[in-house]
């Protein structure tokens, strides 16, 4: 057998290679001791390491999207703790409990060792897919072959990248080379993540992605569907000032789940799932006809008297707006109706509570930060959501301002080279096919940064494979993703991974989605066995870290620079040796001028040509200064200038270049989307399943919640969220994860909890401990209720992260087969917030829950 | 001198990053948390209250547990007012357990991490729990830190009870407890809590405090301060209308 | 001595019993000890039956002795003349219940830090100390009364086991009685409570396993007073709970628990064996009661593991720790009565 002779680079004499520490290793033991060592009876480190003897690491958590820069103690050839890094002026050391869960994922029992491959060609749930081990280069020759396949039938398109957590430099392997073979379809899973959560802000205030909220300067911090000291996003830095934030502000969750943040908060707003822009708009009403509204930002009537008063129109003439645009009209066509009365019937929120909240509020503003995320915008029409979210920062003054809430700092790392030049006519023609995901169709505007088609629509290509249309999928690379498990009506996508031939899965573990693959291939650790380069932004700071190999566990190579390189060798062995050209050609050592001869080298190099700016002693980004790559490397990090307040008032980067109530950008994008198919704004909102018509469509307005499943059928509504100890969904095979996982209230150890409110438990016989089913338009599932007075009556919360039905044994019943729990996106159906290409995860969904 | 802890309620998350740190530094099987938690919802939605109290050995001055143990395994450390464990001495009586008022306290019914000497494997290309092992050269877990092996077993044998040490292996090279050092909002300060002017004695002289149970008389040196929830806070009326449904 | 014994005399009925309870209840011991774990416990609720079995044999084992001291300070000659069986009685009690505490200790091996490293604190050294001296002093007695030496020592010794005996009933109760912790627990009640039981099932045991006209007799005398004050403490116990406000305290008296020592009280002179063995089931369920009830609400933290209240149930292994320490004592009573004793019992 070919691999025996492979001689396998044992972990320390790896350590040893790269310098990062030298101990005393447990192979130069004699070989009784060694075999106690090997069977854990035995200390492995001789004589025992002091405490605070190892050595930091930087590197970057990719827990959540959060990314936080992180040191990693090593100490006897084994990562143990994880901290923030020190030079971080977002966290300092401080880092959320996902940092040290990363060990579960590096250690798991279960972790895939060696590339492997199928012997068994019948694909589904519950097919044991017959793994053997294989080597390296079987792994990639195979591969490579069914690439050249695609291309000798001229059908290159039909390869597909999926992408799921992910470094800066992936994108040489899923999108460059793709495209390179021939291939528009490096498929990503930002759809699925919070494409919703960037509308708002991009369509009123030019800013396509997350915002750093300064809650340490804020008085008042609204949070919309937002959880931010257990979940997305800044956990770390939400969690090291949330304590401190409550002596200076006033905190209020919008959730109608009693969050961690709702636990430590003044106001709880448990409203109706799905009714967050009632409240929005009536916040806004209030603080309108109250005159609170921030008058440096927004301006004010050119007499000083408010002229908002509930029910009246005002004319546009009187007031003058100053960093703001189309205030009056927005007040016009949908505000002055929008009462605390009005919202109160939808939300089943008391009025006095959203006046009380909108007074505390305008008292607070501008330090006001409305922290919005995926519970209010994740869902069916959530597009506007995000806007009527949003629009409450700018008429608070709040956006780009002290305490309120900006885009994220300047990260300028070099891009890397897109290899354009190595595309041949097979591949020029191949990236010209429709994509996938059927971006840009009617149905589909994914108007991110404004432009028709530009979004991805993550959850549609199972669907569009299992149609065929535009076109089947016959290869499928999958990178750091389990969409097989983390995709809305997962069940669509075990049909969908059935009908494509030949998959690759590169995985710490065995998952869902490998359990469709062909080829597995062992994925190096992102924090602790790879080089990548990762960026973040919070507390007024733009961040760029590297991630560094520091271990090595298993046959692993590293996904963003080996795996493409191995893959371009086999390819180059099969005749077709662009991709390795580009490679070998493309990327120079910006210190040495030094080509790639192997992967690994070529990973150092990404590195380095995408952190040049930071630390090449000539570069003027501001921020850290350093004067060597060797400096930067030590620290790991690069650190901006802090943001500067206020400057891009006036200048937004909108259409009018202020802050747009009423958004010429979006009148825009979707005049030009709906050009494209030769057709109205109407026409596409009414296809996109919008209630808007007319102007409705250019500014924050209320659209009814759409319910998927009748109320007779699905009288509950289920209410999904993260896991304090999610990282997303990996890291649950461990009794770190299942044994602690009641560290959220409500939920069960080593189980998989429904939570209801006693209400609703009397009502249907339910007990904690029960095993109940919960089916919803999508399928059905089934777990543990838990009773719980912290979940609005009517709603089923849950939270995701278990119901694995592969993974690994401290998760799975029956590896393969049955899950412990159920997974949520079972329960989730597939549908869009379609302006957007976001997939639903929140909203009105019905659920009935019976015992089961 | 005597070493104690503070918690402020108040920066406290509830997130478990102590519970876990303290597994990674002390190698604590499934099933034992050495830093652990008292939780309690009470009240009726929508006014419902929370709250979560991080646990661990409250090193009593009057420590039952050291009183109860016949061969003194358990017991006091004059230098540091630590609570400490000997299990060379541990009969395996489990007196110190029903003793403790707190229930921090774990018996080692079995050899400890047993699962993680399975050797089946999922597939032929995944490691085995007892491959894994092997592969991080982690004594009983991969997780196996040496450093704690400096004062007390890596991984503690069978018969024997295992309880927090304040990390004292970490104490005597002047590092936190692991606990402290990962906390996230820094709500955990270390430090001796016997001098009156070591910054945790500060907080409490400036919070007030209270250890758990301490009408029991045990003199806990675990100190608890500020709430948990904030103290100003908006009592939500119930909505007026029917509409209690979603 | 008795030297006719033949190998016929272990092929009985009782010896088979015997013999299948040492083999199933030791395996299970043995297992338990070196191997894995088999028992119901966990970190919150960890003296279960086997301590049970050890904590109600070796009481019996007290009462046992203690009504031989008794017997042998007040010339009690209806006592007295069965001085050798009854101490043939309490040693084979209290090796049974070693034998049982055996198996849940989990580091055996340790015990000698018990001499090193003593705590006078702690109430189990002195249960530990207090029943080695008993061991050790009813082992002196027995020699001496194998060896036919009668004389100066006899009346110090009876005092001194007579003492002793006492002070290790009442230290069992206080290492449940000094936890401050569990209000199932707390307080000298227990102490009282072991000692009464101690005199109650030694009684009963002598009632039951030594039918002889004047023992008998005597013994049940001694059965039916203390049965009378087990009933009342018990009594006073149930009325105490009812009443009790203590936060976390579940109560662990029955008005039931009565029944067996009332019965015992008025009915003894017409089946005395059959009313002793209830009444040391009676003492079983008592101690078993008070043991468990202490350890079933979850302290602290363990609340999340094991639920605010545990529920227990002896499951099968722990059930053959039971028949073990009886076996082990039936065992050592059946050898002393054929080897040590000069009248042959009738092989039963």
């Amino acid at each position: 057998m070919q691999w025996f002779n492979e001689r396998k680079l044992s972990r320390r004499a790896f350590l040893a290679g790269t310098g990062a520490l030298g101990v005393v290793t447990a192979f130069q033991l004699n070989p009784i001791t060694q075999g106690l060592v090997r069977a854990g009876l035995a200390h492995a480190a001789d004589p025992i390491p002091a405490p605070g003897s190892g050595k930091w690491v930087p590197t970057v958590c990719q827990g959540c999207t959060t990314w936080c820069m992180k040191e990693a103690y090593v100490q006897d050839g084994r990562v143990f703790h994880v901290r923030g890094n020190q030079h971080s002026k977002i966290t300092g050391k401080s880092g959320c409990v996902r940092q040290s869960m990363a060990l579960t994922e590096l250690y798991d029992p279960d972790r895939v060792r060696y590339p492997m491959k199928r012997t068994n060609p019948n694909k589904g749930r519950g097919e044991d897919p017959g793994f053997v081990r294989i080597t390296w280069e079987e792994a990639m020759d195979t591969f490579a072959e069914k690439l050249m396949e695609l291309r000798r039938k001229g059908e290159p398109y039909k390869y597909m990248t999926t992408r799921g957590r992910y470094g800066f430099m992936s994108g040489v392997m899923l999108s460059n080379i793709s495209r390179i073979i021939g291939s528009p379809n490096a498929i990503t899973h930002s759809a699925i993540c919070a494409e919703a959560d960037k509308f708002g802000p991009y369509f009123l205030e030019g800013n396509f992605g997350y915002r750093q909220y300064d809650i340490k300067n804020s008085r008042y911090q609204l949070c919309f569907g937002a959880d931010p000291i257990a979940a997305n996003r800044q956990v770390s830095f939400a969690t090291r000032e949330w304590g401190n934030m409550l002596e200076h502000a006033k905190v209020g969750i919008v959730d109608p789940r009693f969050s961690s943040s709702a636990q430590k908060a003044d106001e709880w707003l448990p409203l109706k799932p799905g009714t967050d822009s009632a409240l929005a708009l009536a916040l806004a009403h209030v603080i309108l006809t109250e005159g609170l509204w921030h008058k440096p930002f927004v301006g004010d009537f050119e007499d000083g008297e408010n002229r908002f008063v509930s029910g009246q129109s005002v004319s546009e003439e009187d007031f003058e707006e100053r960093y703001t645009h189309g205030l009056v009209q927005w007040w016009n066509l949908e505000l002055k109706d929008r009462t605390p009365e009005w919202a109160a019937e939808i939300t089943d929120l008391p009025v006095e509570q959203i006046v009380r909240v909108a007074r505390d509020l305008g008292a607070a503003a501008p330090n006001v930060g409305i922290w919005l995320s995926r519970g209010m915008h994740m869902n069916t029409r959530g597009a506007y959501s995000s806007m009527c979210g949003h629009a409450l920062t700018g008429l608070l003054g709040a956006a780009e301002n002290d305490g309120g809430s900006m885009r994220f700092s300047s990260r300028p790392t070099a891009s890397l080279p897109d290899g354009a030049a190595y595309r041949d006519e097979l591949a020029q023609a191949g990236i010209a096919m429709e994509m996938i995901d059927r971006r840009g169709r009617l149905e589909f505007p994914a108007l991110a940064r404004g432009v028709s088609g530009a979004g991805v629509i993550s959850s549609q290509p199972a669907n569009s494979i299992l149609e065929e249309d535009p076109y089947g999928i016959e290869v499928l690379y999958a990178s750091w993703n389990n969409f097989v498990y983390a995709q809305p009506h997962a069940q669509e996508w075990e049909e969908a991974m059935k009908k494509v031939p030949f998959q690759v899965h590169s995985t710490l573990n065995l998952a869902e989605q490998s359990i469709f693959a062909d080829i597995i291939l062992p994925a190096s650790h992102s924090m602790f066995e790879r080089w990548s380069v990762v960026a973040n932004s919070g507390n007024g700071y733009g961040v760029v870290g590297i991630q560094q190999p520091m271990v090595k566990v298993g046959d692993v190579r590293q996904d963003e620079s080996e795996i493409p390189w191995l893959l371009a060798e086999a390819l180059d062995r099969k005749g077709f040796s662009a991709p390795l050209e580009y490679l070998k050609n493309e990327f120079v050592d910006p210190e040495t001028g030094a080509h790639p001869t192997n992967g690994d080298e070529l990973g150092l190099i990404m590195v380095k040509m995408m952190t040049k700016p930071f630390w090449d002693p000539e570069s003027d980004v501001g921020g850290t200064k350093f004067n060597s790559w060797a400096e930067f490397l030590e620290a790991g990090m690069w650190t901006s200038d802090h943001y500067p307040f206020q400057s891009r008032w006036g200048n937004m980067g909108t259409k009018t270049g202020n802050f747009e109530f009423y958004s010429e950008t979006l009148k825009d994008a979707l005049q030009s989307h709906a050009d494209r198919h030769d057709t109205d704004i109407d026409n596409v909102l009414a296809t996109c399943n919008y209630e808007a018509r007319g102007e409705l469509a250019f500014i924050p307005h209320y659209e009814s919640p759409f319910r998927h499943g009748s109320e007779d059928d699905f009288p509950m509504l289920f209410i999904d969220h993260k896991h304090k100890l999610n990282r997303e969904g990996r890291g649950c095979n461990h009794y770190w994860y299942t044994g602690e996982r009641d560290v959220e209230p409500g939920d069960l150890k080593f189980g998989d909890a429904a939570k209801i409110n006693p209400v609703d438990a009397e009502r249907l016989g339910i007990e904690t401990g029960d095993t109940v089913r919960l089916t919803s338009v999508s399928g059905s599932i089934t777990c543990t209720a838990s009773v719980w007075e912290g979940v609005r009556p009517g709603c089923v919360v849950k939270a995701f992260g278990m119901g694995h039905w592969a993974y690994g044994r401290h998760v799975s019943k029956d590896f393969g087969r049955t899950a412990i729990g159920g997974n949520n996106n079972e329960l989730i159906p597939r549908d869009y917030d379609r302006l957007s290409g976001s997939s639903v995860f929140s909203g009105q969904i019905g659920v009935r829950i019976e015992k089961a | 001198m005597g070493y104690g802890m503070v918690i402020d309620q108040q920066l406290c998350v509830g997130c478990a990053a102590c519970t876990i740190a303290c597994k990674i530094e002390n190698n604590t099987p499934v099933g034992f948390n050495w830093c652990d938690k008292i939780t309690r919802t009470s009240g009726k939605f929508p006014a419902v209250r929370y709250e979560y109290i991080s646990t661990m050995c409250n090193h009593c001055d009057n420590a039952p547990c050291v009183a109860a143990c016949p061969t003194q395994a358990m017991y006091k450390d004059r230098q540091t007012g630590l609570t400490l464990h000997d299990t060379k001495k541990c009969i395996g009586c489990k007196a110190c357990i029903v003793n403790c008022p707190y229930g921090v306290i774990s018996f080692n019914w079995e050899r400890p991490h047993q699962h993680w000497a399975q050797r089946d494997r999922l597939a032929e290309g995944c490691f085995s729990p007892r491959e894994m092992l092997e592969e991080s050269g982690g004594e009983g877990s991969p997780h196996g830190n040496p450093e704690r092996g400096t004062t007390y077993p890596v991984v503690r044998p069978a018969g024997s009870v295992e309880k927090c040490t304040f990390c004292d292996h970490r104490l005597v090279k002047g590092l936190a407890p692991a606990c402290v050092d990962a906390c996230p909002s820094g709500a955990r300060q270390f430090g001796d809590i016997d001098d009156p002017n070591s910054e945790v004695s500060k907080l409490v002289a400036r919070h007030g405090g209270k250890g758990l149970r301490e009408e029991l008389g045990t003199r806990p040196r675990v100190i608890y301060i500020r709430d948990y929830k904030p103290q100003r806070r908006f009592e939500p009326a119930r909505p007026a209308g029917e509409n209690q449904g979603a | 001595m008795n030297s006719n014994v033949s190998r016929k005399d272990f092929l009985t009925p009782t010896w088979i019993l015997i013999a299948a309870g040492l083999v199933a209840g030791g395996a299970v011991g043995l297992y338990e000890m070196f191997f894995g774990h088999l028992f119901a416990t966990n970190s919150s609720l960890v003296w279960t039956l086997p301590l049970v079995t050890y904590i109600f044999l070796a009481l019996m084992s007290t009462g046992v002795s203690l009504i031989l001291a008794y017997g042998l300070i007040m010339k009690d000659e209806a006592i007295t003349r069965h001085t050798r069986a009854l101490l043939i009685m309490a040693i084979g009690m209290l090796l049974g219940g070693f034998t049982a505490l055996a198996t849940e200790l989990g580091s055996l091996l340790n015990m000698v830090w018990i001499l090193l490293s003593p705590n006078p604190s702690s109430p189990i050294w002195w249960m530990g100390t207090l029943y080695s001296i008993e061991l050790v002093l009813l082992a002196v007695k027995l020699v001496l009364d194998l060896k036919g030496r009668h004389g100066v020592f006899d009346l110090p010794l009876a005092w001194g086991t007579l003492l002793i005996a006492a002070a290790a009933a009442i230290t069992i109760g206080a290492v449940f009685g000094t936890v401050i912790g569990r209000p199932d627990y707390h307080g000298a009640f227990l102490s009282v409570i072991t000692l009464v039981s101690a005199l109650v099932s030694g009684a009963a045991a002598i009632v039951l396993l030594r039918p002889q006209s004047a023992l008998t007799e005597t013994a049940g005398r001694i059965f039916r007073q203390t049965a009378l004050l087990f009933a009342g403490l018990l009594l006073v116990r149930v009325a105490y709970e009812a009443h009790s406000t203590v936060v976390g305290m579940l109560g662990w008296a029955s008005i039931w628990m009565l029944v067996p020592f009332i019965l015992a009280l008025v009915l003894l002179q017409y089946a005395p064996r059959i009313l002793a063995f209830i009444g040391i089931l009676g003492v079983l369920w008592v101690q078993y009661s008070f043991i468990i009830t202490g350890q079933l609400v979850s302290l602290g933290q363990t609340a999340h593991w094991y639920g605010a209240v545990q529920s227990y149930q002896p499951n099968i292994p722990e059930a053959l720790i039971l028949v073990l320490g009886v076996a082990v004592a039936a065992a050592l009573i059946k050898l002393g009565g054929q080897f040590l004793m000069d009248e042959r019992p009738p092989a039963t």
